[in-house]
């Protein structure tokens, strides 16, 4: 009895050891993707869109163009300039931060002009329809003129515009992996705990057992000649009692079992699984071995049948 | 766009039978002709699919169904 109830215990072990297994490989493939190193291009080198680039500049002006984004996040157009020339148009968030610093008067120009070009990061955009228009006049309007148009627009601009807003999808993916590997991975050591908690409390268990002289008895009885074993439903039948391991040690002495029955009702309530409802001649019902309702199982109906057998009439 | 569905089994009385003893559990108990759909539906309202898997004699206490052909349910339900 003593091996039966320690098996028990341990046996979820294996799967969560597979579980960890899983979320390692997870883990790895995840940390690899996020500290994947992309390659970094000169915004002069850029040739299409989604490459990954950066602009040297020494200050920002504008805001040019805002726009909103369906989350309601709000983005700003800026040009980058350096040693008094345009170098390339960048999109940041709304009030962010920046390497570059965006200049809105004569101290703050006088400042960035002062130093080095500082170095921003994103990836190369093409600009919408409604941005380069908006851009064309602006700049027509500065330039006092009419010279500027869709066809030249590159010329004054740049033909890409550098979005520092949009994320790498392969490091939210790693990200994504990583968590979901670190979950995986702490199932072990939490299932390690749980199983450890259970078997010194089925210790416990055996020691009062002992303690009350009952061990040998229902020991003996497991191992008679003529008991049945269950082990899909964790149920032994003896020639004295019905022990049943699926929680606590449930101990039913066979002779004052009344009725026994499958049963589908749970709280007064059609429910989705079935199990064996015993019933006792001091009006007390058991319910054990527990399977979904709609599943055919021949180890279920042995249980049943091998119960209904014994069962004094 | 978002389809949201259910599935699964749901039982629709179409007569008591009144208060008789159980084959399964020995009880005096009420009892129902029973259909038992598997039905699909569209967002939780609109049936999309739906198939009898059961129909019998239903016991309240137990939960147990004794099956019955369509022949015989349909007698059982004309009486």
């Amino acid at each position: 009895m003593e091996e039966i109830i320690k098996q028990k215990k341990g046996k979820n072990n294996v799967l969560f050891i597979i579980i960890a297994i899983i979320g390692i490989i997870f883990f790895a493939s995840g940390f690899s993707s996020y500290n994947k190193k992309e390659e970094e291009k000169k915004w002069s080198d850029v040739t299409e869109i989604g490459e990954y680039s950066y602009i040297d500049a020494q200050y920002l002006e504008g805001p040019y163009v805002e726009e909103t984004a369906e989350n309601g996040t709000k983005k700003e157009y800026y040009l980058a300039i350096n040693q008094n020339t345009v170098v390339g148009c960048i999109l940041i968030k709304q009030n962010s931060t920046t390497e570059i610093p965006i200049v809105t008067s004569e101290e703050e120009y006088n400042n960035a002009i002062a130093q080095d070009p500082k170095r921003m990061y994103g990836y190369s955009k093409n600009f919408e329809n409604e941005v380069s228009k908006i851009f064309i006049e602006e700049i027509n309007e500065q330039l006092e003129s009419n010279e500027v148009n869709f066809t030249n627009l590159s010329e004054y601009i740049g033909k890409y515009y550098l979005d520092t807003t949009a994320s790498n999808e392969d490091k939210g993916l790693g990200a994504v992996l990583m968590i979901f590997g670190a979950i995986m991975i702490l199932c072990l050591p939490l299932s390690l705990l749980k199983n450890n908690k259970e078997y010194k409390k089925s210790q416990k268990e055996i020691l009062d057992l002992k303690q009350d002289g009952k061990y040998d008895m229902y020991d003996n009885d497991i191992n008679s000649s003529n008991s049945y074993t269950e082990k899909k439903y964790s149920t032994i039948i003896g020639n004295l009692n019905i022990y049943n391991f699926e929680k606590d040690l449930l101990v039913i002495p066979i002779k004052k079992i009344t009725n026994v029955y499958k049963c589908s009702m749970e709280n007064g309530q059609l429910s989705q699984r079935d199990h064996i409802c015993i019933e006792t001649n001091e009006n007390e019902i058991y319910n054990i071995a527990f399977k979904l309702r709609d599943k055919k199982d021949e180890k279920f109906d042995n249980l049943l049948n091998q119960i209904k057998q014994r069962m004094v009439k | 766009m978002v389809v949201f569905y259910s599935y699964g089994s749901h039982f629709k009385a179409d007569k008591d039978l009144g208060i008789s003893k159980c084959e399964n559990c020995n009880y005096e108990a009420k009892k129902l002709l029973i259909t038992e759909k598997y039905k699909i539906k569209l967002f939780y309202v609109f049936p999309l699919f739906s198939k009898v898997k059961n129909r019998g004699i239903f016991c309240t206490h137990c939960g147990n169904i004794e099956p019955l052909s369509k022949k015989e349910y349909d007698e059982m339900k004309a009486k």
